[in-house]
């Protein structure tokens, strides 16, 4: 999975997790735990095994189609960010 | 027959984009885009993606010279699982900012039966009020094309397109 951020001042992220890793249900457990830690349970209200089943199907997703971009996000000021599976 | 070059120019007005706003978010001279409008020269190849996403339609309607099917009723024996299809949300705001989401469907009715809201995916007020267990419905039936086109008071726009 990558994330890509690029500002419009040339500044350029990319961060690059392993799909095995962010997809497990590990990573699935910690992010349960940072999204119970960071969010307010009205905003979003996910348990460890609601994104282990997402993980799931992300995992079918990334089998299908590969290189799968999810999100594509420009600012009209010109920073752009991409997250692909 | 419609050219690459009457496409684009009436997609573009129909977006309430000028000449050179395209240019300048395409890094090339508005005269450049103008010559491709009046069908003098092409687009390089390498810009048609980002041509294709600004005009919010794929590369494959951009260059065929078929009129755009919005919306479409496949038959039953053509027609893809729903778990082979694709939601796609298209956000325009009127400042220019731009958002496109890619959802395969079989991650939507993950998240609806889980009883995450779209709100939550997009942070877009706008699809607060859309059903999308309805557009699952309906792409399940084999209607697909742009199910969805909302235009806020604002002059933002959401476009919601299975396919």
């Amino acid at each position: 999975m990558r994330i890509k951020v690029k500002s419009d001042d040339g500044k350029k992220i990319n961060l690059i997790f392993p799909t095995w890793f962010v997809f497990s249900d590990l990573g699935a457990r910690i992010a349960a735990k940072v999204i119970s830690r960071n969010a307010e349970p009205h905003e979003f209200n996910l348990s460890g095994k609601d994104l282990s089943r997402l993980m799931v199907e992300l995992r079918k997703i990334k089998k299908k189609y590969g290189r799968f971009e999810l999100v594509d996000v420009q600012s009209a000021e010109g920073d752009i960010v991409k997250i692909v599976l | 027959m419609r050219t690459l070059g009457n496409r684009i120019a009436e997609l573009r007005r129909a977006k309430n984009i000028t000449q050179d706003e395209m240019a300048e978010k395409l890094n090339v001279t508005a005269q450049a885009v103008s010559k491709w409008e009046n069908d003098i020269s092409c687009p390089d190849i390498m810009l048609l993606p980002k041509i294709a996403q600004m005009l919010s339609v794929t590369v494959d309607e951009l260059l065929s010279d078929q009129p755009k099917k919005s919306v479409e009723l496949v038959p039953e024996e053509k027609r893809k699982s729903i778990d082979d299809l694709v939601l796609r949300i298209y956000v325009n705001s009127k400042d220019g900012d731009r958002v496109k989401v890619n959802l395969p469907m079989s991650l939507v009715k993950a998240g609806l039966e889980m009883g995450l809201k779209m709100p939550e995916v997009s942070g877009n007020e706008a699809l607060k009020d859309i059903d999308f267990s309805q557009l699952i419905a309906l792409a399940d039936k084999g209607v697909i094309g742009k199910l969805v086109e909302v235009e806020s008071a604002d002059g933002d726009t959401v476009d919601i397109v299975v396919e």
